[in-house]
């Protein structure tokens, strides 16, 4: 026995010594062990400074619109970056460097809101479908059952047109569509834990359903769910992305990546002459829009290497 | 008695995230022929390790560091040995399934799901005795030629005959070779010069490149519809097969070999695995914790089988397990180990009514007896961690009768009567003694 | 020490089997099957009983973790009213039957609900097999053990910090394992951990569902001495399920032996490992190794495997694999008689065998 009990204790005093906060920086650690990590988070914090700091370094001629892209003049074609536009112009002179740095809070707002909102849904239904099963869990995985039968990209176009063209319907859309991979993914993860002889002893000790679900079974499942859902926000970004270049998201001259991609759409091979000539207008959009999904997905991955159990502690 | 396998201070580790776990730490143990031997100790004691060691089938961070692994497995010369550290893999797999045999705690996951048992079994069989498998076959061709004469129809079964008769012969013409090479081998093993090394290097080539299959049949039995002669293996495997399930006291051996796995309960599949195991004749049997997922009634039934077979079939079982019971009741020979460490060895009579070790008696005193008074006793504190496993002896730490020295100095083996050996410091230091 | 604190009456646990497109029913596991069995207060009644025979779901059944199909549980009852209650149950007068149902509300477990079921948990506890399942992976020592009493609701944050730290040291750990994830701990200390939870709300009645098997030897006699010492101390009542008969044997005052559903022995310890009626009790004991190679004895080595219980034998459900089985066994289930004084068994033969 008291070997047993002698173990070694560090103490440390304060908020430090708690136990989560030493599980945290301890997977942090290693998190921060991985170079890819390291770049995916650079990426990230690059783009999250640049919508941060946007009106300072694309001050907007309305603040009250500040998404609305200025532009010098109606020239149709696109002038090659210079002292004033140092990224160059798209057709009718949109600055491309002001669309690329408003572009990024639209992106941000994109990926999270729709992943959000997703998640949101899937934890709801996933978990009452996953926990109680019965007819509940039987709808629900009939309804999702449907949605995987659609193809996704039809089905959103189809619905942008019926909601209105713009980037909000694209959003709406997109969560409208996407929410059944969560529900399905979540509800699997309770389904292995429901029987788990923790959550008996819950139940053994009185605890109520909704207890069970939030103490017991949504903490040891969800990891894994938000390292997929934080890997999406990329893809999501691109998807809504390609549903503006289709010509369904807002009008021309918005702050979006897609829609900036659209809009270049007559300009991707240049004159006869010189068919790269409008290199710059489709590079650049499609530039960013490529390194915010890679730097997700690098995050993703990190994440996953650190925070799963299968591979920890081995 | 003759000794069949000897482990000399064998040193096995895991390279982990952790650390390096130290799981073998100088292991020697010793398997007689005609004995069941048992390894006993509590998880993470390093018994599975062992004979995996002796198998070579350690997992991938693992590795053997150190000592000897010696297999006495000639039949001209007792005091021959083969040392598998020093050996190839491919000479490793003529060993495994077919001199020794393992046996693990999960049936359902030793059996393919997929095939049924006669199959599995017959693999086993193809595998290991093809020869004999083959001389039957032509045996009953033969017999069946003699019976009737049909002009072009015996033709083709005599044909059918010189085709068995080649394979047989490429068979048994292969393992002669292969024969004359290790004894080649095993005359090379002492010294060290690079001449040997060359020549040893060549000998291991030339194995490796020896053919098992005559082109001729090889040949035939890639065709579609000539390939069909080779059928005539199945009838005489499906009768080895019933016959060994009878032999094994398996209930209805021609529904069971039929049956796929599932649809089998534990202890059947259990007693298949042991089928698979023992259809080659392996001079040795390892069976790794066999029945600590059976019923006591089923346990019964196959440690009752067990030893039914080593009386009759198999000469030599090594018998791991974490049950003091069972050892009392299968083995004759025992070896206690504790954290990677042989503490006692011992006839298991000896070991139950004079324990040594402290960690024997301590063992002993916590397991429920039938005619239990007093309450049981404990072992403080936990089995150590081996990424930094205690000093000196490794039980120390719990020890009751822990010294100074226990700290300081691995115990060296002592034999305290024939055939009982202790690694104490209370047997052998001058501290104990005064 | 006669008061009753479970009455289980004619107990039936069915697990439906549900087959083809419409999820039809197509036949039942008859995984306990109209037993009968009372535990009293301050005993350790040991339940035995190979995988599959029912030991494991009559706990979980009893702890309500698992809905009975049929039957009764009665819940600290005298004798005199359990039998008065089912009196009037077996009586066939609908108006004493709708009565007796009326008072089962009350009594029997099974039916109760709501806040007499958040009541009832207080005083009924399991300590699990094995702890590395049974403790949230993601909880603090602290919060696992304060839970059944966060969920009672009726203490304060303060009495409950009191409480978890009073239940570590009654288990033999200390102050400073509260602040731990369960994975830090050996197995036997997250066996200590296990029950320390199962005894935080105070409870008479614990069930202890094989909870030495998954811990090593040297281990297994640490908690089994733990959980001896709680029981005088606390004066519990123990169900202790279990396969390992000696383990029982040692920590048990009675011994309940179960195939198939179906109880078939039950008496004191000493008299069941003396004197055992049932044929398969008597196979079941000759086939325990015992730890001793001096020990000479019988054995009874039975052949075959347990039934399926879907399809349970007719008659005694033992006859396929017995070898005293007569043309009786084989049409006739043996009810539960008492052979010896507080020694019961379900057996036909049991006089000619014996």
């Amino acid at each position: 026995m008291s070997t047993e009990l002698k173990q070694k204790t560090t103490k440390k005093e304060g908020f430090l010594s708690h136990p989560a906060v030493k599980e945290f920086t301890f997977s942090a650690k290693r998190f921060l062990k991985n170079p890819l990590s390291i770049i995916g988070l650079t990426i990230i914090l690059i783009f999250a400074l640049i919508a941060i700091f946007a009106p300072v370094l694309a001050p907007p001629e309305d603040p009250y619109d500040p998404f609305k892209i200025p532009h010098d003049g109606w020239k149709t074609a696109p002038s090659p970056p210079s002292p004033e536009h140092p990224l160059g112009t798209m057709e009718q002179q949109y600055d491309i460097l002001y669309g690329i740095i408003w572009g990024t809070r639209s992106a941000f707002k994109i990926g999270f809101f729709i992943v959000m909102a997703n998640l949101f849904i899937g934890i709801i239904l996933g978990s009452l479908a996953g926990y109680f099963g019965g007819w509940f869990d039987e709808i629900i995985m009939r309804i999702t059952d449907m949605f995987y039968a659609l193809p996704f990209l039809v089905m959103a176009m189809a619905l942008v047109v019926a909601i209105g063209r713009g980037l909000q319907s694209i959003i709406i859309v997109m969560i409208i569509l996407g929410w059944p991979t969560y529900t399905r993914m979540i509800r699997g993860e309770i389904m292995a834990l429901r029987d788990k002889d923790f959550i008996l002893a819950a139940k053994a000790g009185g605890a109520k359903s909704l207890r069970i679900i939030i103490q017991h079974i949504l903490p040891n499942s969800i990891y894994s769910v938000l390292i997929v859902a934080s890997m999406n926000i990329g893809t999501t970004v691109l998807t809504a992305a390609a549903l503006s270049f289709l010509g369904l998201g807002s009008e021309s001259g918005y702050a979006d990546w897609g829609q900036m991609v659209s809009m270049c759409r007559d300009w991707i091979v240049g004159p006869p002459d010189n068919r790269l000539a409008y290199w710059y207008v489709v590079f650049t959009p499609g530039f960013v829009i490529a390194m915010f999904v890679l730097g997700w997905n690098l995050l993703g991955d990190a994440a996953r290497d650190v925070f799963d159990p299968k591979m920890r502690r081995k | 008695m003759e000794q069949l396998v000897k482990t000399e201070k064998v040193v096995t580790n895991f390279y982990t995230y952790e650390g390096v776990v130290k799981a073998l730490n100088g292991v020697s143990v010793e398997v007689r022929k005609g004995e069941t031997y048992g390894l006993v100790g509590e998880s993470g004691c390093g018994k599975s390790v062992t004979v995996r060691s002796i198998m070579r089938i350690v997992q991938s961070p693992g590795r053997i560091e150190d000592g000897k692994i010696l297999l006495f497995f000639s039949d001209t010369d007792r005091n021959q040995a083969v040392d598998i550290l020093k050996r190839s893999e491919a000479f490793m797999q003529t060993i495994r399934g077919n001199e020794i045999s393992m046996i693990f705690q999960e049936a359902s996951t030793s059996l393919n799901p997929v095939l049924s048992i006669e199959y599995q079994i017959g693999e086993s069989f193809r595998l290991h005795r093809m020869p004999e498998i083959l001389r039957e076959t032509i045996d009953e061709l033969q017999a069946n030629l003699d019976k009737k004469k049909i002009p072009f129809v015996s033709g083709w079964k005599k044909f059918q005959i010189s085709l068995f008769n080649r394979q047989k012969e490429t068979l048994e013409n292969y393992e002669r070779l292969i024969d004359s090479i290790e004894f080649q081998l095993a005359e090379l093993e002492d010294d060290g010069t690079s001449k040997n090394r060359r020549l040893k290097d060549e000998l291991n080539r030339k194995r490796d490149m020896l053919r098992k299959d005559d082109r001729l049949v090889m040949f035939f039995r890639r065709f579609p519809f000539l390939r069909r002669y080779y059928r005539r293996i199945n009838p005489v495997i499906h009768r080895k097969v019933v016959n060994l399930l009878k032999e094994l006291g398996v209930p209805n051996p021609e529904n069971i070999a039929r049956s796929y796995p599932h649809e089998l309960s534990g202890g059947m599949q259990q007693r298949i695995v042991i089928a698979i195991a023992l259809a080659c004749h392996p001079r040795i049997l390892i069976a790794d914790e066999p029945t600590s997922n059976l019923d006591v009634t089923i346990q019964a039934q196959i440690l009752d089988m067990i030893r039914v077979l080593k009386e009759t079939t198999i000469s030599s079982v090594l018998f791991i397990t974490h049950d003091l019971g069972v050892v009392a009741e299968i083995c004759d020979r025992v070896t206690v180990m504790y954290a990677g460490d042989t503490c006692e060895t011992a006839e298991v009579k000896e070991l139950f009514q004079k324990p040594l070790h402290p960690y024997t008696k301590a063992l002993l005193r916590s397991v429920p007896k039938v005619r239990q008074e007093e309450a049981l006793a404990t072992i403080p504190g936990v089995v150590p961690n081996l990424v930094n496993p205690p000093t000196g002896c490794r039980f120390h730490p719990r020890c009751e009768s822990a010294m100074d020295i226990c700290k300081r100095e691995k115990p060296p083996l002592f034999t305290y009567a024939p055939g009982h050996t202790v690694s104490c410091h209370l047997y052998t230091s001058k501290e104990a003694k005064s | 020490m006669n008061e009753h604190i479970l009455d289980i009456r004619r107990l039936k646990k069915y697990y439906p089997v549900k087959g083809g497109v419409f999820k039809k029913h197509i036949a039942d596991v008859k995984a306990v099957d109209d037993l009968d069995l009372t535990i009293r207060k301050g005993e350790c009644l040991g339940l035995v009983g190979e995988s599959g025979c029912g030991k494991t779901t009559l706990g979980k059944t009893i702890l309500r973790l698992h809905e009975a199909t049929e039957g009764r549980i009665y819940y600290n009852q005298s004798a005199e009213e359990v039998d008065r209650i089912e009196g009037l149950l077996d009586s066939g007068d609908k108006t004493k039957i709708a009565e007796a149902r009326q008072l089962l509300q009350q009594v029997d477990l099974t039916k109760m609900s709501g806040k007499d079921l958040l009541k009832l948990r207080r005083k009924i506890q399991i300590v699990f097999q094995d702890p590395s399942n049974s403790l949230n992976p993601r909880m603090l020592v602290k919060k696992i053990i304060a839970e059944p009493l966060y969920v009672q609701g009726v203490y304060s944050a303060r009495e409950i910090e009191e409480r978890v730290l009073n239940l570590l040291n009654t288990v033999g750990m200390a102050k400073e394992h509260m602040m731990r994830y369960p994975h830090e701990f050996s197995g036997g200390q997250r066996q200590r951990i296990a029950v320390a939870r199962a005894l935080a709300t105070n409870p008479d009645f614990v069930l202890m569902d094989e909870p030495t098997s998954a811990l090593d030897v040297s281990v297994q006699s640490q908690i089994l001495n733990l959980l001896m010492q709680l029981q005088k101390d606390f004066s519990l009542t123990y169900l202790f399920v279990t396969h390992h008969l000696l383990v029982v044997k040692y920590i048990s005052n009675r011994i309940a032996v179960m195939y198939l559903g179906k109880m078939v022995e039950l008496g004191a310890t000493a008299g069941i490992f003396k004197n055992p009626l049932h044929p398969y009790t008597k196979a079941l004991l000759s086939a325990i190794p015992i730890p001793d190679p001096a020990s000479e004895r019988q054995r009874i080595i039975l052949t075959g495997d347990v039934p399926n219980p879907i399809n349970p034998p007719k008659g005694c459900r033992f006859h396929p694999r017995c070898s005293w089985a007569v043309d009786r066994c084989r049409e006739e289930i043996p009810v539960l008689e008492e052979a010896e004084k507080e020694h019961f068994v379900a057996c036909h033969r049991w006089k000619e065998i014996s």
